[in-house]
C-alpha cells in the first residue's frame, strides 16, 4: 500500500466528513461492482467480482467423500481464501496469511453459521447422497487478485455467485449397500443440479473514519479507518453475525 | 484500445465504437503505420546504414521489433518506443513524486521511473528563503520541511553518471502539496507543454500535470515570493498548521476538485492525451449536462466523452484545410 502524505489524509478525512469521498461517491455509495460467473470451466462453479480495483475470484469444487461420524447426514464445506502477491507486495511469501485466515474464518462463520449449525446459508443435509457413507465435499476456494479495500465484502459476493453458478453432477448409487461396504457411485456427466443459494447472506463493511461510518472504503480510506464492522444479512433480513472487524484495523496501526 | 472496464449497452458500445474509428480516421496516416507489435518487421531500407535501437533486434536478416509501440526514426537511429512503459524523463520536465526516504542531505522520491529520483537539499529552498550554506543544523532539520510519504512537486535537473535522476525544487511554485488529492494515469498521456501548472480560476483549484503521470488536483495555494520579509511568515504558518486541523476545504471547491479529477480518470481511461484545455471542457460537459459528479465515471458519460472528442478533432481538422 502506498503511504499517504499528512495533507493527503487530512483531506480525506475532510471528504468523509462532508459526505464527499475521494471519488466523488456518498458515505454510503458502493462502487459499481461487476460479476462474472462461469469463468473457470474445470470448476463446478466460478465468479468474479471487481469493485472498483478490487479484483476477487471465487470457485467451488466438488469432491465425494466421507461424511463426518458425528454428522453422517452432513456434507462437508470448507472455505479457503488466498490473498495473491499480485494483489499487493506484502502479501509475497507468508505476509497474507494473517489476512487470509481471518477472511476464511469470518466467512465460514458467515456462510456456514456457528457450530451447531445454526444460521447456515447452505444447508449440507442437501449434500449427502448415502447417509453415512458417501457425501459430497464442497471447496470454496477464493483468491484475492488485486486489492483495493473492502474484501470482505467482495468475497462474499463472489461466493455467493460461484454458488449460484455451481453444478454437483446427479449421482446414481447401485442398489446394494451391505453393511460397511462402500457403495458405487456413478457421476453424472450431463446432468447437474443447481444450488439453492436464496439463503446465502451478503456481507457489508462499514468503515469508521473520524465520525463518521463509510461502507466500501478503498485501501486508502481503510489506512484512515479507526474501526470498522461487517454484518452479514440474508434474504430474510435476519442478521446473521456481526463481526468486529480487526482485519484492517490491525492492518491500520501496523503502519503507524 | 485497452479492453474498457464499463459496462456498455449495446448502443454505448457502438456509438463508442464508431467515435474511435473516426478518431483512428482522423489520426495521421504516418503514425498508424508505423504501430507495430512483437515480432513485426519494421520497414527498412536495408541498402542504408542504419542504427538498431531500443526495441529492436536482427532476426534472420530482417529488423524485428520486440516490444509493442511506435516506430520512430531519428536520422539513422531506428526505435520502437514503448507506450505503456515507464515515465522516460527530460532534463527541464516537471515531475510529481512522492518522498519515500530522507536520506543524507536529500530526499529520495518515487516518480514512476526505473530508480528513484533524488531531490539534493542544496537544490531545495530554505524555508527563511535565504540564499546560504546547508549547515549540519539544516541536514537535522529535514524532516519540517518534507516527510515521508509526503507530495512533492519538483523539476528534472540532470541525470546522474549512474543513470539516476536529480531533482531541483528551488522555485515557489515547486514543493510540497497539501489539500488535495493525486491521480496516478499512464506517463505516455502527457505531453510535454508550454505550462504543466494550471491554476482554474474559476474553480480556485490548482492542476498540476507531471509529466510522469502524477496528476495533482488541490485547493489553489498562493505562491510567495520568497524575498519577501518573513518574520510575520513565521507566526503565520504556525497559525496555517493549527488551522488546518481544524477547518477542512469547503464543500464547494471539493466538488470541484472531485469534477476535474473524474474528468481527469475519464480521460485516461480513454486514452486520450491530458491537456488542461481538454479536462476543461469535460468538466464543463459534464455540469452542462448536470451530470452528477459520482456518475462520470459512469458508461454514459465515457461514450459522450468520447463522441464530443472525435467531433472536436473532425471539426479542427476541417479548419486546417
Amino acid at each position: 500500500m502506498v503511504g499517504l502524505s499528512v495533507g493527503e489524509k487530512h483531506f480525506i478525512q475532510g471528504g468523509i466528513s462532508q459526505d464527499l469521498r475521494l471519488d466523488c461517491r456518498k458515505r454510503l455509495t458502493y462502487r459499481p461492482i461487476y460479476v462474472e460467473t462461469g469463468i473457470i470451466p474445470q470448476a463446478h462453479g466460478s465468479a468474479r467480482v471487481r469493485l472498483g480495483a478490487t479484483d476477487v475470484i471465487a470457485s467451488v469444487k466438488a469432491e465425494l467423500g466421507k461424511p463426518n461420524a458425528l454428522q453422517p447426514d452432513k456434507g462437508k464445506i470448507a472455505i479457503f481464501v488466498d490473498c495473491s502477491p499480485t494483489a499487493a507486495p506484502m502479501f509475497e511469501g507468508r505476509g497474507g496469511e494473517e489476512l487470509s485466515t481471518e477472511l476464511s474464518v469470518a466467512l465460514e462463520r458467515c456462510i456456514l453459521g456457528g457450530k451447531s449449525g445454526a444460521g447456515a446459508g447452505i444447508d449440507p443435509t442437501s449434500l449427502v447422497v448415502v447417509e453415512g457413507k458417501v457425501c459430497w465435499d464442497l471447496y470454496v476456494d477464493g483468491l484475492v487478485i488485486s486489492s483495493d479495500g473492502n474484501l470482505l465484502d467482495a468475497l462474499a459476493a463472489a461466493i455467493k455467485a460461484a454458488l449460484s453458478n455451481t453444478g454437483i453432477p446427479k449421482v446414481d448409487v447401485a442398489a446394494e449397500m451391505t453393511g460397511d461396504e462402500q457403495p458405487e457411485v456413478n457421476i453424472s456427466d450431463e446432468e447437474f443440479l443447481q444450488f439453492d443459494t436464496s439463503g446465502i447472506p451478503v456481507i457489508v463493511t462499514l468503515t469508521k473514519v473520524g465520525k463518521q461510518y463509510i461502507v466500501d472504503a478503498t485501501s486508502e480510506e481503510e489506512s484512515q479507518m479507526t474501526s470498522a464492522v461487517s454484518v452479514s444479512v440474508n434474504r430474510k433480513g435476519h442478521l446473521i453475525n456481526k463481526l468486529d472487524s480487526e482485519i484492517a484495523a490491525a492492518e491500520a496501526s501496523e503502519e503507524e | 484500445m485497452r479492453g474498457l472496464q464499463l459496462p456498455l449497452s449495446q448502443t454505448q458500445r457502438t456509438r463508442l465504437q464508431r467515435a474511435f474509428e473516426k478518431l483512428q480516421s482522423l489520426s495521421s496516416k504516418a503514425n498508424s503505420d508505423a504501430s507495430v507489435t512483437v515480432a513485426d518487421t519494421i520497414p527498412v531500407n536495408y541498402e542504408d546504414a542504419f542504427l538498431k535501437g531500443h526495441g529492436t533486434t536482427e532476426l534472420n536478416g530482417e529488423l524485428v521489433a520486440t516490444v509493442c509501440g511506435v516506430v520512430e526514426r531519428i536520422n539513422k537511429l531506428v526505435y520502437v518506443r514503448g507506450l505503456r512503459a515507464r515515465y522516460k524523463p527530460e532534463v527541464g520536465d516537471i515531475v510529481v513524486g512522492r518522498v519515500v526516504e530522507v536520506a543524507q542531505k536529500r530526499w529520495r522520491l518515487e516518480i514512476n521511473f526505473s530508480q528513484d529520483a533524488i531531490l539534493m537539499l542544496s537544490s531545495m529552498n530554505m524555508p527563511d528563503g535565504i540564499q546560504r550554506r546547508r549547515t549540519a543544523l539544516d541536514e537535522l532539520n529535514m524532516r519540517s520541511i518534507f516527510e515521508e510519504n509526503d507530495v512533492v512537486c519538483a523539476e528534472v535537473r540532470n541525470f546522474q553518471h549512474d543513470g539516476s535522476l536529480q531533482l531541483q525544487a528551488r522555485s515557489q511554485k515547486y514543493g510540497k502539496l497539501e489539500k488535495g488529492q493525486l491521480l496516478i494515469i499512464d506517463p505516455y498521456l502527457v505531453k510535454k507543454s508550454k505550462s504543466h501548472f494550471h491554476h482554474l480560476e474559476q474553480f480556485g483549484i490548482d492542476l498540476i500535470l507531471g509529466r510522469n503521470g502524477f496528476i495533482w488536483v488541490g485547493e489553489h495555494v498562493e505562491t510567495r515570493d520568497s524575498m519577501v520579509v518573513d518574520k510575520p511568515n513565521s507566526s503565520e504558518q504556525s497559525m496555517v498548521l493549527e488551522e488546518r486541523n481544524q477547518t477542512h476545504t469547503p464543500l464547494e471547491m471539493r466538488q470541484n476538485i472531485c469534477r476535474v479529477a473524474n474528468a481527469v480518470r475519464v480521460l485516461s481511461t480513454l486514452g486520450f492525451s491530458m491537456d488542461a484545455d481538454l479536462i476543461m471542457e469535460t468538466v464543463e460537459l459534464s455540469s452542462s449536462l448536470k451530470i452528477d459528479i459520482h456518475d462520470m465515471l459512469g458508461s454514459e458519460f465515457h461514450v459522450l466523452v468520447a463522441e464530443r472528442e472525435a467531433e472536436r478533432r473532425s471539426l479542427m481538422g476541417k479548419r486546417r484545410r
